[in-house]
């Protein structure tokens, strides 16, 4: 069953074109990582599923409704990011409170087991901590809300890598426990390789793919070795990416062919696998050369 | 001047007040609640209050005290233009004193003396040697409450030295401030004051020293005492 | 499998409103300092004259909660306006609501702070009675208890203003969310017809509409009508707007 339906879906402001005809579905009770670069419209489209936007075009429907301004999406539903402000007059421990009188299956002695375990005085307010114990708070109060849709948009945005570590145990211990539907999006994709079943990737707007985690290890690969060789090889293949990174160290990234690492294979080039990670940075590039180009210039 | 410097302590206080309070805001809501109930548990605490407190003066009909002055300061102002003694049932006898006087003849002296306040003067074949003077006054009302506040009229000082009778009024008879609680101009409509009528109109008193002396006590007065000799 | 909530409106509204009273007891703090302050001006005097006349010389002082009052509903209309800005609107989609949800709670917490204001600006006024009675027992003219009838219609009838000025509040403050002109337009159009000052000013129109009124009935049935038009209509305008930083 499908929690999230997309098609054609279009949101765009006065200058920009902030999502362009993405089409795609999630299915309920699944990690799915939000991939892309800062400016790519990842929070836009989640805060288009979470109701806080309205679409400009194209439908979009949650839990089999419009989420704009629909109360049953809001129930199920919790969306966690960094911006979140509360007012300054409750604690913590007030905050809990409320959660668990809006969403019914709030686990309070959970919340609060966390608290604990992240050093967080439940008497504290909100606009006192540090970048870091906020969105560790928030993302607490995500967690034990559990939630049919749980929405993370940089969830670790301030935490160092240990609270990190222990956020995507966390999560992955209560998904199991409890099943959700999660979306997560972060820019730190390589903490999130065993955490995520599936990527989503947005690329100025626009979908680029979506596949499952295990898929994507496996779309591309390098083929390295001799310049001239590996282009021989590769012939006309779309390369995501060139490197060279030695006298005759030549890296070209395709996708994953059969017949070409055969023939790589013959030739005695070399194959590397590319992380999930990785092949999403060379399928979002924008850029104009590398950033050494920029200094190469000026140097000469 | 006070005022200004009223105003500026005023908002120091208030900045402390202001900041004490969201101290305790920003802290804890729950003590911002207690401060909120307390507020409202000591002002309704004020309900029964003012109605214990004894009442600054009785709730008279309005118009019943007005006429009765009215009436006063008619009777006594047609007596006085026929040269009779007024009626002094509806006048306020403010003070009265008396002396042993036996001389022929008595000088009377004044002190600030008010021009409109008649000197009646009654000679009482059954005084011996004694004189007497009574000040007498017709209502002075505050018309808007309505208000009667001849009371609050100061007396002369009367003496006799030797052959006159020194009467030394203060410079300045009444300065008083008073004050009154006026309703809401929202409910204005619903308790029928009038905030255009609010400049006080004052009815004045028509104000007299009677004196009674001897049959045969010559008196010779200043210029400014307006000395009226009435018969009956 | 998780599953699905149907939600309850009422119950959500009614979570938002405690949602609302605990976490914003600075609405009724706010209230509390600006009356403290009005009582404090009042205590000099909301009026006054003399009278002179050579040797007699009587200054009469008048004491009203006037002061106190029109600093509430001034209070009553900031109020209505702070609610409506991002950051207050944007909690509540931290937790379970839609648009209408959030209106009706906000709607439910100024009717509240209405009827807090309306109890305590008339008990305000007589505690200042009290406390110019006892600091000049002599020079009392006038009675100092209002009857006890005055003092509910006083009650009822500030709740009503309290309310209505909270609601306008409202309004402008969620027309300024709308567009970033109401900001200027309002309080210019306020001011404006201040100004303009013959019968054709359309705020002493509508102020005479509520305050010329001489019966409590008609009055509550004035402002009950107001607000049952305004706020859904404030509601109305709203509906698209999204929940932006």
């Amino acid at each position: 069953m499908n929690v999230i339906e997309c098609r054609q879906l279009s949101k765009s402001y006065l200058r920009k074109r902030a999502l362009h005809q993405l089409t795609f579905s999630i299915r309920e009770n699944t990690i799915t990582g939000v991939i892309g670069r800062n400016g790519a419209g990842k929070t836009t489209l989640l805060k288009i599923i979470a109701g806080f936007y309205r679409p400009s075009s194209g439908e979009i429907t949650v839990f089999s409704e419009r989420p704009f301004n629909s109360m049953k999406v809001s129930q199920n539903m919790i969306y966690i990011d960094d911006q979140i402000t509360l007012p300054t007059s409750l604690s913590l421990l007030d905050i809990l409170h409320m959660a668990g009188r809006f969403y019914p299956n709030w686990d309070h002695d959970l919340a609060a087991r966390m608290l604990d375990y992240f050093n967080l005085d439940p008497l504290q307010h909100l606009h006192h901590l540090s970048k870091g114990l906020r969105s560790t708070f928030l993302a607490i109060v995500g967690l034990a809300a559990r939630c049919p849709l749980t929405i993370f948009d940089e969830p670790t945005t301030g935490m160092d890598a240990a609270i990190r570590k222990d956020f995507y145990r966390a999560l992955l211990k209560e998904y199991l426990a409890h099943p959700r539907t999660i979306l997560l999006s972060s820019h730190l994709l390589h903490e999130l390789d065993d955490l995520l079943e599936d990527v989503l990737l947005i690329d100025r707007g626009e979908l680029k793919l979506h596949l499952p985690v295990d898929e994507l290890k496996e779309y591309a690969v390098a083929i390295i070795g001799d310049r001239e060789l590996v282009e021989w090889v590769i012939a006309s293949r779309t390369v995501y990416h060139r490197q060279q990174s030695g006298i005759s160290r030549y890296a070209a990234i395709i996708r994953r062919d059969e017949d070409v690492l055969e023939e790589a294979r013959q030739h005695g080039l070399e194959i590397a696998p590319v992380s999930p990670e990785d092949i999403c940075v060379y399928l979002t590039n924008q850029t104009k050369g590398r950033i050494d180009d920029v200094f190469d210039r000026t140097e000469s | 001047m006070n005022t200004l410097i009223g105003i500026m302590a005023l908002v120091i206080v208030l900045l402390i007040a202001g900041r004490i309070i969201n101290r305790i805001v920003s802290f804890s809501g729950r003590r911002a609640w207690l401060l909120i109930g307390g507020y409202l548990l000591l002002l309704v605490i004020t309900v029964p209050l003012i109605y214990l407190v004894p009442e600054a003066r009785k709730d008279v009909r309005r118009s019943e005290v007005v006429l009765q002055a009215e009436r006063a300061n008619n009777a006594f102002i047609s007596a006085i233009q026929q040269g009779r003694l007024p009626p002094l049932e509806h006048m306020h006898e403010l003070s009265s004193w008396s002396f042993r006087y036996g001389q022929p003849e008595l000088k009377l002296r004044s002190f600030h003396w008010e021009e409109r306040v008649q000197v009646l003067v009654k000679r009482n074949p059954s005084l011996g040697q004694e004189i007497r003077l009574t000040w007498y006054s017709t209502p002075y009302l505050l018309l808007e409450y309505p208000y009667d506040f001849t009371h609050l009229l100061a007396l002369p000082e009367v003496e006799l030295s030797d052959d006159t009778l020194i009467i030394r009024n203060l410079e300045m008879r009444m300065k008083k401030e008073l004050i009154h609680f006026l309703s809401e101009s929202h409910m204005h409509s619903f308790t029928g004051e009038d905030r255009r009528t609010y400049g006080p109109r004052v009815m004045w008193g028509q104000e007299c020293l009677y004196l009674e002396v001897p049959e045969h006590l010559r008196i010779i007065a200043s210029d400014v005492m307006n000395l009226i000799f009435v018969e009956e | 499998m998780m599953y699905l909530t149907e939600p309850s409106l009422k119950r959500v509204i009614w979570n938002q409103y405690l949602f609302k009273m605990t976490a914003l007891p600075g609405l009724f703090t706010s209230l509390i300092l600006t009356q403290l302050a009005a009582f404090a001006l009042s205590l000099d005097g909301t009026g006054g004259t003399s009278i002179g006349f050579d040797t007699i010389t009587v200054r009469i002082t008048h004491f009203s909660g006037d002061l106190i009052f029109y600093f509430t509903l001034m209070w009553a209309y900031i109020a209505g306006i702070m609610l409506t800005i991002r950051q207050y609107r944007n909690a509540d989609f931290f937790f379970v609501t839609n648009r209408w949800t959030q209106h009706l709670s906000t709607i439910a917490l100024l009717l509240t702070a209405s009827l807090y204001a309306g109890i305590v600006t008339p008990l305000l006024g007589n505690l200042l009675r009290l406390v110019i009675y006892w600091s000049h027992p002599d020079n009392v003219m006038t009675a100092i208890a209002p009857r006890p009838g005055e003092l509910l219609l006083n009650l009822l009838i500030t709740t009503w203003y309290a309310a209505l000025l909270s609601c306008f509040g409202y309004l402008t403050g969620m027309l300024a969310q709308l567009n970033r002109v109401f900001v200027i337009l309002i309080p210019a159009l306020i001011i404006g017809s201040v100004y303009v000052q013959d019968s054709g000013g359309i705020l002493t129109a509508a102020i005479r509409f509520y305050a010329g009124e001489t019966s409590i009935l008609l009055l509550s049935v004035k402002a009950a009508l107001t607000l049952a038009i305004v706020y859904p209509f404030t509601m109305l305008i709203t509906s698209s707007l999204e929940v932006r930083r």
